[in-house]
């Protein structure tokens, strides 16, 4: 879970990470108020998961009432991706001497953390791009170990940045990494770090991604809004231990694994059909998970029909037909579902669908396929 | 031969008491496997499946009076890295974590504790390791396989069950089968399997079954290039898919925008590995390359 810029910034004051004073608003008004209670010059910024609230106008410095006004109601009128801006941040404008970058993430493939000292600018790593091997350092960090002292001086050394500056680099890296450890972060992100003219350091920005799989153990994130989370289906999904993710085609996939969903994606394509959600059942799907599944798809007035491919191991496929066929008895059935099924009790599951004009099952998935795009093609 | 696991493995259950952990212990039993014992705290000195299997309260005892060397773990998520490291810490060498939803920083500690030791860490999510016609350690159905010469490493879950079935049905037989599991971070990789496989004497070819996320594939081409010499083949799903069209944020790893299967399946091409685009396409390469 990718929390906002503003419940980072919560996290790392409470971890004694240096960042200037903000207030969250959500109003043109509170922005003013914000502003006045922190002192001008102020920086307005957009409180977004969505990147690119830059280049949208979502960050907008501010000297005075009338300006802030303005800027507050410009940012809470952007839209990026489609999701419209809650709240902004006013903050304390500083004078920036020199920018520096400081990251701990899961790098993909290694299986172990990696810190990332840099002083390049513009750096995300959710991004994933190439970082610069003469401004960044790099470096793999044992789990067991974390960060200590020596790792952020090698980077301080390798950046050649004034030595000055070293033990407040070293101390800030340490927090970092307590917060990642800490918090079961995934990601952990200061970017960037400012020295002001007396050497005194500030966080202007920081990004926590949080492992939704450890929300068992981060109570405090467990009550956040999930914002992957967008509509009311995903949270009912969620429910279920279910994911739902929505697309922009017509025809909704129900599966069991994301490598057979995957599958059936790549084949409804060769047939010019696209998913309009994807729906992963829990491993351990019963007749009422799968009814609560389907309902879903069937509420979704972008749902055209339905491609179920399960491969059934844990469960029956009689299990997963009579939780498709409860739905249809509650509920008015004007969606078809094309089920392909393997695993035991084919032939049950099977006998009990020969009722149903709108359901069509089989065992072979390019069959299922090609009698749903002879559907969208009537 | 196969790799990992054969006829003499002694094949313990962490969580047999569960749902899932007794539905698959005995579904590893009827195969004909020797589930040495089983894990179930304050329930030690009893008796599970059909009184067949002895019951311990701690992988230690368990070792200690059965010599077992292989775990299949089915815990809940939350204690799933007590049970890897309780397992390690008893000297069990073969480590299979089928839990799932199993936290980053647990598997990665679990990863840094193993990589100086000699045992081999499978999972989370794995479906386990299959070796047809003598021992299975997972979840894979067992009924529809033949003992073979090809040896199959796969990153989807269900899926590979569809694969087995096809290569079954097209009488293609396999040495052994590891299902890594789909998470984003696994303990063992294509590559370290890739390897043990080079060396198997009964392995003759390498079939890879991978998807978008991470970065495994990649790194299997590069090892390919360098240091692999048997045939490898791969089916890569999710070519199509663009996570361009997805409506707001997903973490699902099949629309990870940055390591896209497109990608992998060009990485892999160009170490020479044979690719099937689609599941019908793998037993027609697979028969090209064995004649």
């Amino acid at each position: 879970m990718k929390l906002h810029e503003f419940q980072t910034k919560a996290i790392f004051r409470r971890e004694g990470i240096p960042l200037p004073d903000s207030i969250l608003s959500s109003s043109p008004t509170q922005a003013v108020q914000a502003a006045s209670e922190i002192g001008y010059p102020v920086i307005l910024k957009a409180q977004s998961l969505v990147s690119g609230r830059g280049k949208a106008g979502g960050i907008r410095l501010s000297r005075n009432d009338d300006e802030t006004e303005k800027a507050a109601s410009d940012i809470l009128n952007i839209k990026l991706k489609n999701i419209s801006i809650q709240h902004v941040l006013v903050e304390k404008a500083i004078n920036i001497e020199e920018e520096l970058f400081i990251g701990v993430h899961y790098k993909a493939g290694t299986g172990s953390p990696t810190f990332i000292l840099s002083t390049e600018g513009g750096i995300s790593l959710e991004d994933n791009k190439p970082l610069s091997p003469v401004f960044s350092f790099i470096h793999t960090i044992d789990p067991l170990l974390g960060i200590h002292a020596h790792i952020a001086r090698q980077g301080c050394v390798k950046l050649r940045i004034d030595p000055k500056k070293w033990k407040v680099i070293e101390q800030i890296s340490i927090k970092l990494w307590l917060v990642f450890e800490k918090y079961d972060a995934t990601l952990a992100e200061i970017n960037s770090m400012v020295f002001d003219k007396n050497g005194h350091p500030t966080v202007l920005d920081g990004k926590l991604i949080i492992d939704n799989n450890a929300l068992f153990r981060q109570r405090e994130f467990a009550g956040f809004l999930d914002p992957a989370i967008t509509s009311f289906a995903q949270a009912e999904a969620r429910k279920f231990e279910h994911k739902l993710v929505r697309m922009d085609g017509n025809l909704a996939v129900l599966s069991n694994g994301q490598g057979l969903a995957s599958a059936t994606i790549d084949e409804m394509s060769r047939l010019g059909l696209y998913p309009a959600s994807v729906l992963l059942l829990d491993n351990n799907a019963t007749p009422s998970s799968v009814s609560a599944a389907c309902r879903l798809l069937e509420n979704d007035p972008s749902v055209k029909a339905v491609l179920v491919n399960i491969y059934c191991n844990y469960s029956t496929c009689l299990d997963i037909v009579q939780g498709i066929i409860n739905v249809q008895q509650k509920y008015i059935l004007e969606k078809p579902y094309f089920i392909r099924l393997v695993g035991s009790q084919f032939d049950l599951a099977y006998a009990l669908l020969t009722n149903y004009a709108n359901v069509n099952i089989s065992k072979d998935l390019i069959e299922t396929v090609r009698y749903a795009a002879s559907f969208f093609n009537q | 031969m196969s790799i990992l696991i054969d006829q003499n493995s002694r094949i313990i259950i962490q969580g047999i008491n569960g749902r899932a952990g007794s539905f698959f212990a005995k579904h590893i039993q009827a195969y004909g496997n020797n589930i040495v014992g089983g894990i179930a705290p304050a329930y030690g000195g009893g008796w599970a499946l059909d009184g067949k299997v002895p019951l311990f309260d701690t992988v230690q005892e368990c070792v200690q009076s059965t010599d077992a060397d292989t775990t299949v773990i089915f815990v809940p998520a939350h204690s799933a890295a007590d049970a890897c490291f309780e397992a390690l810490n008893a000297g069990i060498k073969n480590i299979i974590c089928i839990s799932s939803k199993v936290p980053l920083k647990d598997i990665s500690l679990i990863k840094s504790c193993i990589k100086d030791s000699d045992a081999i860490f499978i999972g989370p999510s794995a479906t386990g390791v299959f070796s047809p016609g003598k021992a299975l350690a997972g979840i894979f159905p067992a009924n529809q396989a033949i003992e073979g010469d090809l040896g199959v490493i796969s990153r989807v879950g269900s899926l590979s069950f569809d694969v087995l079935d096809l290569l079954y049905e097209n009488n293609i037989g396999v040495s052994t089968a590891v299902g890594l599991g789909d998470n984003c971070m696994t303990g063992a990789s294509f590559v370290d399997i890739l390897d043990l496989f080079e060396t198997d004497a009964h392995t003759d070819r390498i079939l890879i079954l991978g998807q978008p996320g991470d970065i495994q594939e990649e790194l299997a081409a590069t090892h390919i290039l360098e240091s692999i010499t048997k045939p490898v083949f791969a089916y890569i799903v999710g070519e199509s898919i663009n996570p361009e069209r997805i409506i707001g944020l997903t973490d699902l790893s099949m629309f990870d925008t940055q390591h896209r299967s497109i990608d992998k399946i060009q990485a892999l091409a160009n170490s020479g590995v044979q690719i099937a685009h689609r599941i019908e396409e793998l037993p027609q390469i697979l028969k090209n390359k064995a004649g």
